[in-house]
């Protein structure tokens, strides 16, 4: 099934990134819509030909503004700029474009002598102060331009256009990422504005071989995505598939990173995400020295890395600012987290009802006072509180601020409290599900596939008890040992096993002994650094 | 080729230690303790070495007929109608493994967890996973040993370490109390289960450094040793000759009393879980073996097509052979050993003969 899936994605014809539209895959012109008779792609000679071809092109919407007007030292020749009202910024476009082409008489002489020159080439080379300017005549590009919030001059008498970039539209300032804190750390984090974006990520890695090449997705929404990687680190391989994959992308609109997301991933049908996410410039700047490549979306804060491997959602961007020996215990919290998180409801269900043997007598004897008088059959009573949780944590999320105490109270006391007084639940029960929920918080990344798993588990347990959840866990491993992301496999370094980096797993070695990169990665070039253990100096 | 996978020498090693360690460790104590007595570690050492021999020549095919596994080489060698009998011989060897495997861990379960439930059931999730890992070919079935296999090690240590305090050693004596003849004849027994390393046929042909197969092997089968010889000798030093022989399960037993500081209790299901676990991993090597063997004596291009009718018919013979531990027992102690010595000794000794004879000295 996985393999179909991916043949076809190699198979796919490569659907072009806009600009080069085809009839057959550009999907503006579907068949409900009424056809153009003749369609003009190119600019004509005539300006008033070029307005109406373009109103019509935007069908009267209202925030395009058609600005026309004389060229100051050429009385006669009428120009017209187009731009969309609140994407450009007004005074750029009154003061350097409309100001230097309107009024500015200083350079007339220039113009007189160099009047055998093309207009257009004047204005673009001596008139017109502006830091991008751009020459089309095709109608497709311009108008892609004028969307994008740039503003475009059209001459009468000429069949192209220059595009000046003028944009200018508010957004969101950089503020620390609200789902990755640290206490040590560059607090700054990704915003929705894609230049903003890559701007914070140049100023991470001062190299010329940080690449970063741009695509445009989606047939009507035209994002543009770009991803990112380091040149002579990363491998070559991985950033030709990953450009294959992106291109053969074929959907009407992207609106966040997570749509890429599922189109690119190897294992679309596998309850684990096989392409990992961070709000967090510091954390792309470090996957992308170890080789990965990064996917930056414009619009959402959300940057992919690619591959993604298991052991990453045990690593925190922190681990490597803090000094080793306390990450590493970290770390192992971490561990037994997941742990608790998978296995904990499980284990109660299999013990409660099938081996009460199986735990020491005084724990079993507290546990069985605790369910006297509970009606319900041990997994009955798991399943409803962990439902429960999961409903108050889903409240959580989505409801409006101020209601936020009243579904704490309701949560807390009365579910919680009442519940186990009234001898529906009993207290082990509420401890183990909050255990569980607050252990499964520990590792955000695998935030959605470890309650799937949970309740695979939970189901094995109530069949077949402590076997149930070994050939439970079994399954979940042996799928995992399958699963590949980008052709690297899910689980390494713990299988296939690798010592080397097994040193950023189980522990964390001390940044000058972490000298190489990744090995599963086949980087270009695995060597990090050669820095050894610091000693002063001898004299 | 029906498979494209590669293993690494640490693959390759963990394999053989999950197999081997697994088979060894349900109820073979039992039998290894009653025949041999205070000289069972005598009986091991010598199940050693003559595995060790025995490895020797599946390297030394291995090499002569690189890429090949088994079943294909002594189809080079024998030509094609007798290769195709000698490697279906192999096959079901494999298959009759599988079985036996298969037979002993639902009874373990059946036996120590789910006393109620039936047998079938057991078996029919036992065969469901372990085919799920055959099918997802050579390179998960040695990654799920590779971690699988360490984890093996956890209780068994803890065990060991644990009952130190309760070892008499006085209940080693008498040592010395059988014949040379006498220990070979014993080592039959743990000879023929040792020789279900003869998977190691198979998976050198997947091997990325061949040259590495025989000592990956005499690895896997000397850790597995000295692992089985301590274990035989705390049971013997702990419960003695006479108790020792009464359990089903020894070793689950010996887990069972341990207690240290009255909290740190019932390691036995620890050792259950990555007991089963174990055993797991070795039940998938082998139905990997059947299933890619079948695969390659009928030339059949993708060997996932034929598992799912292997484990059906695993699955309806597992209902009528050995329907209880005692009909097993007696099975793998009497009739056992010389069915399974023939396979794995004589036949690929007759293989090497034949290939020696057939393709020279110096076969390139």
């Amino acid at each position: 099934m996985l393999k179909k899936l991916k043949k076809q994605r190699v198979v796919k014809k490569l659907v072009p990134a806009y600009g080069q539209p085809k009839a057959d895959n550009d999907h503006s012109f579907s068949s409900n819509e009424p056809k153009p008779e003749e369609e003009m792609k190119e600019l004509t000679l005539s300006l008033a030909t070029n307005l109406s071809v373009l109103k019509k092109r935007f069908q009267g919407s209202t925030d395009l503004v058609f600005r026309e007007f004389k060229v100051g030292f050429d009385a006669n020749k009428s120009a017209l700029l187009i731009y969309i009202d609140g994407l450009v910024m007004t005074d750029l476009v009154n003061s350097t474009i409309l100001k230097h082409l309107m009024f500015d008489y200083a350079r007339e002489e220039l113009w007189q002598e160099l009047n055998q020159h093309n207009l257009l080439t004047f204005i673009r080379d001596y008139a017109v102060p502006n830091n991008n300017v751009q020459e089309f005549s095709q109608l497709q590009d311009i108008m892609d331009s004028i969307l994008r919030g740039s503003t475009a001059l059209i001459l009468d008498g000429y069949n192209s256009a220059l595009i000046f970039s003028s944009k200018g539209f508010d957004g969101r300032p950089i503020a620390e990422p609200a789902n990755e804190s640290v206490v040590r750390g560059p607090r700054e984090g990704f915003t929705e504005n894609l230049g903003t974006n890559l701007s914070l990520l140049r100023r991470k890695i001062i190299n010329e071989n940080l690449i970063i090449e741009q695509l445009k997705l989606g047939t009507r929404t035209r994002t543009t995505v770009c991803f990112v990687y380091l040149s002579r680190v990363v491998n070559d391989k991985l950033v030709k598939e990953l450009r294959n994959r992106l291109q053969s992308i074929d959907i009407d609109g992207i609106l966040e990173s997570g749509y890429v997301e599922q189109l690119i991933e190897d294992a679309p049908v596998s309850i684990f995400p096989t392409v990992g996410n961070t709000e967090k410039p510091d954390v792309l700047a470090a996957k992308l020295l170890e080789g990965r490549i990064g996917i930056l979306v414009d619009g959402t804060p959300m940057a992919l890395t690619i591959p993604y491997l298991m052991v990453e959602a045990l690593q925190s961007s922190e681990d490597y600012y803090a000094r080793p020996y306390y990450v590493t215990i970290v770390r192992w919290i971490r561990i037994v987290s997941m742990m608790l998180a998978l296995y904990l409801p499980a284990a109660y269900i299999a013990i409660q009802s099938f081996h009460p043997d199986l735990i020491p007598t005084p724990l079993l004897i507290s546990m069985a006072k605790a369910r006297e008088g509970i009606p319900f059959p041990a997994y009955v009573e798991v399943f409803i509180m962990g439902m429960i949780f999961e409903i108050l944590r889903e409240a959580g999320i989505r409801m409006p601020r101020p209601i936020g105490q009243a579904v704490s109270i309701v949560g807390g006391l009365v579910i919680g409290e009442a519940a186990s007084q009234a001898n529906l639940v009993s207290n082990t029960v509420i401890i183990f599900v909050a255990l569980t929920g607050i252990a499964s918080f520990v590792i955000p990344s695998l935030g959605d596939s470890i309650p799937l798993s949970r309740l695979f588990l939970m189901t094995w347990a109530t069949f077949l008890g402590i076997f149930g959840i070994l050939m439970g866990s079994l399954i979940l491993l042996i799928h995992l040992i399958k699963l590949r992301s980008f052709g690297v496999p899910y689980l390494a370094p713990l299988a296939p096993g690798n010592l080397d980096d097994l040193q950023d797993v189980l522990i964390k070695a001390p940044t000058w002994a972490l000298n190489t990169r990744p090995r599963i990665l086949g980087t270009w070039n695995s060597i990090r650094g050669r820095s050894t253990k610091p000693s002063p100096k001898k004299k | 080729m029906q498979e494209n996978g590669k293993i690494s020498t640490r693959q390759f090693i963990s394999m053989l230690f999950s197999l081997l360690l697994s088979t060894l460790m349900f109820s073979l104590p039992r039998l290894l303790i009653e025949q041999s007595k205070q000289d069972v570690w005598q009986v091991m050492l010598i199940t050693f070495f003559s595995d060790a021999a025995l490895a020797i020549v599946f390297a030394v095919l291995g090499m002569r007929y690189p890429q090949q596994t088994m079943i294909e080489y002594s189809e080079t060698i024998l030509g094609p109608w007798l290769g195709k009998v000698t490697g279906l011989l192999y096959v079901l060897f494999f298959s009759f493994m599988t079985l036996i495997i298969l037979k002993t861990m639902s009874q373990f379960v059946d036996t120590v967890l789910l006393t109620e439930t039936p047998e079938l059931a057991v078996n029919f999730v036992l065969l469901s996973v372990s085919l799920y890992a055959v099918n997802a070919g050579l390179e998960v079935v040695a990654r799920v040993s590779e971690i699988i296999a360490p984890l093996m090690l956890i209780p068994l240590l803890i065990i060991l370490s644990f009952s130190l305090n309760r070892v008499d050693l006085g209940n080693l004596l008498p040592v010395f109390q059988h014949s040379v003849w006498e220990l070979l004849k014993s080592s039959f027994q743990s000879t023929s289960w040792y020789g279900v390393c003869i998977v190691m046929g198979i998976f050198m042909a997947y091997h990325n450094r061949p040259k590495e197969s025989l000592k990956a092997k005499w690895i896997a089968i000397s850790s597995v040793t000295v692992l089985t010889i301590l274990t035989l000798m705390s049971l013997i030093t702990i419960f003695g000759i006479s108790y020792s022989t009464q359990q089903l399960y020894p070793v689950f037993r010996l887990a069972q009393t341990i207690s240290v500081g009255d909290f740190f209790e019932r390691i036995e299901t620890l050792f259950i879980i990555f007991q089963i676990a174990g055993a797991l991993v070795g039940l998938i090597i082998l139905n990997y073996s059947s299933v890619l063997g079948l695969a390659q004596i009928f030339k059949i291009q993708r060997y996932q097509t034929l598992t799912p009718y292997f484990g059906v018919s695993m699955f309806f013979i597992s209902t009528f052979v050995y329907r209880n531990i005692t009909e097993l027992q007696q099975f793998t102690e009497k009739i056992f050993p010389f069915m399974a010595l023939f396979i794995e000794v004589f036949l690929i000794n007759m293989l090497l003969v034949v290939s020696l004879i057939r393709h020279g000295i110096k076969k390139p």
